[in-house]
């Protein structure tokens, strides 16, 4: 038989995972534009990044058991918040960016 | 509200940095000044790396799930730190605790309720307690 499944939590899940993957993809903005990456740098360094925040948060938020959290873990996690937050990243990675490397 | 670990954490984490970025900053315009191009220094990494690690643990900190407080006032702490389980049977466990249902706002229909009852239920009452 299939487990009936409360909707509302599954929102409020996706919040919180929105939320993590928020503050990570900005501070790592932020961390790409002190380090002054360029080009595929930053964009791997980004990647990188968001991956291991997700990996924490597999861990340390799902207690390593996530079925009881997302209807489908692996994807929810590690792959639909990707591509979402690059607009953050490279917004808060240009501001940094421009202000660190000013007239130099 | 914010809780203040969760604050102090991103302080800490704002300050290291602003720190390194202005470390940044500083070599940028040396090594323009001098006309010298050199990797940045390892240490102005180490900081930028441990203000990010620091912010998102802030971050992680943040999302953790509050203590409720159930109708007999006693305060209870949800099963899981963090998130909550979207099986029915282990999601309304929480809510029976507390004492309410979902349907609730249903159940109770506040605007049918009968007050001329309930008033007269209460003088009877304090009556009862007066002699």
């Amino acid at each position: 038989m299939p487990d009936i499944i409360y909707p509302p939590s599954i929102q409020s899940n996706h919040q919180k995972l929105q939320r993590a993957q928020d503050i990570a993809s900005l501070v790592l903005g932020i961390g790409a534009g002190i380090l002054t990456l360029e080009s595929a740098y930053g964009f791997s360094f980004y990647l990188v990044g968001i991956t291991i925040t997700n990996g924490m948060f597999f861990a340390v938020c799902c207690q390593n058991q996530p079925d009881k959290f997302f209807t489908n873990p692996i994807r929810d996690i590690f792959f639909e918040g990707i591509f979402s937050n690059v607009p953050g990243f490279i917004m808060m990675w240009c501001l940094v960016y421009a202000l660190v490397k000013v007239n130099s | 509200m914010a809780k203040s670990s969760t604050l102090v954490t991103y302080f800490v984490g704002l300050l290291l940095l602003v720190h390194s970025g202005y470390s940044s900053y500083e070599f940028h315009k040396l090594s323009a000044i001098t006309h010298q191009s050199s990797h940045l220094p390892i240490d102005i990494l180490v900081e930028t790396l441990v203000g990010i690690i620091v912010i998102v643990i802030g971050g992680f900190n943040s999302i953790e799930n509050s203590s409720v407080l159930t109708f007999d006032g006693r305060e209870i702490q949800p099963d899981y730190k963090y998130l909550k389980p979207i099986e029915m049977k282990d999601s309304v466990k929480l809510i029976e605790r507390i004492g309410t249902s979902d349907y609730e706002e249903l159940e109770s229909r506040l605007p049918f309720i009968d007050i001329v009852g309930k008033r007269k239920k209460y003088d009877e009452w304090v009556k009862s307690h007066q002699d």
